[in-house]
């Protein structure tokens, strides 16, 4: 998947001019940057959430999981169901996405018994089992301690081999670690 | 049990306080302590009571007002729900409808009853139940229109999520307390105004013409009597509704919520 020519303006600030991304398939790209230099603009606009932009998106499939930067989960429905809610063709079971987040036994929970850290792993959960071609994920790990993360991020990734995968993140050395390419963007204007 | 003692004893003692009531004002006013055809003793109105049991035409009436100010109430709400949901949709017509509002909210239903009279009598009342019970449905409706969680939004324009699964999802769980809440306010202002607009505008076979003729007649006995049906027929429209909407109502309400009510009953 291929950005071309990307311009994007808030008002009088300028967020992207004339950049350019390129997004291998098959793999994992992290996205570093500091506060506010548009991160999670990119992945809107690759989401199709954010419109007001001039340039091109080359090769971008119309299935994307997006695992936004706050859990955003249904009040009203169960953890499998805000799951199940997305798809009704999905290659995995509710309970295999669920085993996989370490969710099992919340299944039948509604979001607001659970703490943050569950929250998020619903959202990747849900992302997992839409089984977009592409991937977004914007600080999906930020709320997970290190021990957790080691439990799940093997497996998720295990799964997402086959798909573009782009994650937004701080955190230089988890990017380090996973990353098969690290795209900085605090220069932008030079992309 | 204890609840039910409880009531009978609200009830008795609100009696006693109108046995009062008739007995100062007999005082003060120099009436007969034992009859006062103005302002009738408790006993004396539900003897008027059961004599109006035994006639068939108050069943008519009462019936026929009933059914009258329902189908007003259905169609004010649905109108209610179809302007809310075009009028969040189109910005235009929530600020074209604005006038609208700001006249009902703001002309007494008197001056309504006295314009509608000649134009559409025998419908006036189901109109001026129609005038009281949209604004609420429809500003109730709208907030919660407005109130939609835009973050959900987007997780279900990301997630491609069909319009039917947004409704039973999203929308109606967000809607369903705003517009319960305007059900909840409408049901006894429909019944008041719509009872009210028959006693100004009478149509036949309705609880309102028999009112009005109390009214004439200067039988405030009788005037007593329909008073008390109305309560009683409110009140028992208000315990039905809440059991509908209780049930109707269940399957959007989140379990902690409706475990929170349990300890709280």
């Amino acid at each position: 998947m291929k950005i071309r020519n990307l311009t994007k303006k808030f008002a009088s600030k300028i967020i992207f001019d004339n950049a350019t991304f390129e997004f291998i398939d098959g793999k994992i790209t992290y996205i570093t940057g500091k506060s506010g230099i548009g991160k999670t603009t990119l992945l809107r606009i690759i989401a199709g959430l954010d419109k007001a932009y001039t340039g091109e998106i080359l090769g971008r499939s119309d299935k994307i999981s997006y695992v936004f930067q706050e859990p955003r989960l249904f009040p009203n429905l169960t953890v499998s169901e805000n799951i199940s809610v997305t798809t009704d063709n999905s290659p995995y079971t509710v309970d295999m996405v669920l085993k996989l987040t370490e969710l099992e036994k919340e299944k039948d929970a509604l979001p607001s018994s659970l703490s943050g850290g569950m929250k998020m792993r619903i959202a990747l959960a849900r992302a997992l089992y839409y089984n977009g071609d592409v991937f977004l994920m914007d600080e999906p790990f930020s709320a997970l301690d290190d021990a957790t993360k080691e439990l799940i991020l093997p497996k998720a990734f295990e799964l997402l081999k086959d798909k573009t995968v782009i994650i937004v993140s701080h955190n230089i050395e988890e990017a380090k670690k996973y990353a098969d390419t690290i795209i900085d963007i605090n220069s932008p204007l030079n992309n | 049990m204890k609840k039910a003692l409880k009531i009978t004893f609200v009830i008795l003692f609100w009696i006693g306080i109108w046995y009062l009531a008739v007995l100062i004002y007999s005082l003060f006013k120099g009436m007969s302590l034992s009859y006062n055809p103005l302002f009738p003793y408790p006993h004396h109105v539900f003897l008027k009571l059961f004599e109006l049991f035994s006639k068939g035409s108050f069943y008519l009436s009462t019936i026929s007002s009933l059914i009258r100010i329902l189908i007003s109430t259905v169609i004010a709400v649905l109108l209610g729900i179809f302007c809310a949901v075009i009028s969040s949709r189109f910005n235009f017509l929530h600020l074209f409808i604005q006038p609208l509002l700001s006249t009902i909210k703001s002309v007494p239903v008197t001056v309504f009853v006295f314009i509608l009279y000649l134009l559409i009598f025998d419908f006036t009342s189901m109109f001026i139940t129609i005038l009281m019970v949209f604004p609420i449905v429809f500003a109730n409706v709208y907030e919660g229109i407005k109130n939609i969680d835009k973050d959900l939004l987007e997780v279900c324009q990301a997630y491609k999520i069909p319009f039917g699964k947004r409704i039973k999802s999203l929308y109606l769980p967000t809607i369903m307390p705003y517009f319960v809440s305007a059900l909840t306010s409408s049901i006894g202002l429909a019944w008041k105004a719509g009872i009210a607009a028959e006693a100004l505008c009478p149509p036949d076979n309705s609880m309102g013409l028999h009112i009005s003729l109390a009214k004439q007649n200067i039988d405030n006995e009788e005037l007593f009597a329909w008073a008390l049906t109305l309560i009683i027929i409110n009140l028992l429209f208000e315990f039905a509704f809440k059991k509908l909407v209780k049930a109707a109502f269940k399957k959007w309400v989140p379990n902690e919520v409706k475990n929170e009510n349990k300890k709280s009953n």
